[in-house]
């Protein structure tokens, strides 16, 4: 049986694929538009993936992205591809890296750590890990984002 | 001797190694004899949190080895009562003091602060974090008493979580071959990442389900911390007292060492017998601390 196509193609904009199982609300999240978005917003969640077994998608209609909301897309999963639609074609894919350090990205989510007094972030890239340089706390992408 | 602190932070023993921790114990020993040069340097203690031993002992260290001491150790007398920002009060000591020693209530402030300064930070202890000189102090303490570190069976009891010396000692001493046990009320208890690192790291780690000090080299008692409980009768049931009578089941060589305060984590009764070595670990912090801040600020 051919694969029926469950989301419509988007005109212009970007379709953020790859992402893990029931991250999507959170990308919305990252991207400040999980509210007041009057674009067109199509999200999958727990579909097949003949990479990783199971993946969500977001599309958005008309939407954009920055290198900052790239970076934090990429704290939840480096295997993210972001590809960018004009006129129904893919005219640019982005797979977002994470440099060894990241600052002033993520907030740290220990309340206890002088970076939420003074504002500044830091952490150093551990595998899947994320280790805060101040208060040596390490965080899953979960804890983080 | 090892020439790899000459002007660096020691802000956490979590990357110290070996060859460093080895060369911070030697140069100790000869402090500790009276074997040293005086040091030519202005040092500010900045201590945002109160402190007896370890202000006092980084104090004396400083007039021992001659040099100038600046800093505040109430913060409240200091321009942060008006509101000063920690990061404006590094940028502006880093220009009177050579190298700056910090006391912070919040996690991570040494590290922030060596990220700022141009001159070395040593960290005095922030938060729940890191203590790392009272770290080497103790090792110094347990090479002093025993002879060596490795082959040693050391049980740590009491706030494995929020203590920062157990936090900093069970990294420096990841460095040994030693086996180590782990005592603690639940709440209490050391977090599981950091479990999982002294693992990692080959460490043999045991968790105890009861106090039973028989086979050990060293016992490290630290105090259950009242103010870390929303709970009170919570912070009853995890308190815990080392009696004279659990002596008998101690090896007659075992040293009990704390890094003080204790309330009562320790009979009296032990301060007269050879096993007690707190009073000797907190004068230990003086030859140590000046042996850091030599290596640290010294010629090359």
């Amino acid at each position: 049986m051919k694969d029926i196509l469950k989301v419509q193609k988007i005109r212009h904009g970007i379709v953020i694929d790859h992402l893990p199982q029931n991250s999507a609300f959170r990308v919305l999240k990252i991207l400040g538009i999980e509210k007041n978005f009057s674009g067109e917003i199509s999200i999958l969640i727990n579909t097949k993936s003949a990479k990783y077994g199971r993946k969500d998608i977001v599309k958005i209609e008309g939407g954009n992205i920055s290198e900052d909301h790239l970076k934090r897309i990429a704290v939840l999963s480096r295997h993210v591809t972001v590809n960018f639609i004009e006129n129904y074609k893919v005219i640019k894919k982005e797979n977002p890296t994470l440099p060894k350090i990241i600052v002033d990205l993520v907030e740290c989510p220990n309340p206890q750590c002088i970076s939420r007094v003074e504002g500044k972030s830091k952490f150093i890239v551990e595998g899947n890990l994320f280790r805060c340089a101040y208060c040596e706390r390490v965080f899953t992408s979960d804890e983080l984002i | 001797m090892s020439l790899n602190l000459h002007n660096k932070d020691f802000v956490s023993t979590r990357n110290l190694d070996r060859k460093t921790i080895d060369a911070i114990l030697k140069e100790s020993s000869k402090f500790d004899k009276g074997n040293y040069k005086k040091l030519n340097k202005t040092i500010a203690l900045l201590f945002f949190e109160p402190s007896t031993r370890t202000h006092l002992s980084f104090s004396t260290a400083v007039r021992k080895l001659g040099a100038s001491e600046i800093g505040f150790s109430n913060p409240k007398a200091s321009s942060l009562a008006k509101g000063e920002s920690f990061s404006d009060t590094i940028k502006v000591v880093e220009r009177y003091a050579d190298a700056i020693v910090i006391r912070h209530p919040l996690q991570g402030a040494a590290a922030f602060a060596a990220d700022l300064s141009s001159v070395p930070i040593i960290n005095a202890g922030d938060g729940a974090n890191q203590h790392p000189t009272q770290a080497m102090l103790d090792l110094y303490t347990i090479l002093k008493k025993k002879g060596k570190i490795d082959g040693l069976k050391i049980l740590l009891v009491g706030d494995l979580k929020y203590g920062r010396t157990i936090h900093s000692l069970v990294f420096a001493l990841s460095n040994y071959n030693i086996e180590l046990s782990l005592y603690s009320p639940p709440s209490l208890a050391l977090p599981e990442r950091m479990v999982d690192e002294l693992r990692s790291r080959g460490t043999k780690v045991n968790i105890l389900e009861n106090l039973d000090f028989s086979g050990q080299d060293v016992i490290y008692a630290t105090r259950v911390q009242k103010e870390r409980f929303a709970d009170l009768e919570e912070y009853e049931r995890s308190r815990y007292k080392i009696s004279i009578k659990d002596a008998d089941t101690m090896k007659r060589d075992a040293i009990l060492m704390h890094p003080l305060p204790r309330i009562d984590e320790i009979d009296t009764a032990f301060d007269k017998t050879k096993h007690a070595a707190y009073f000797d670990e907190a004068a230990n912090g003086v030859p140590v601390r000046m042996a850091l801040l030599s290596l640290i600020l010294g010629g090359k």
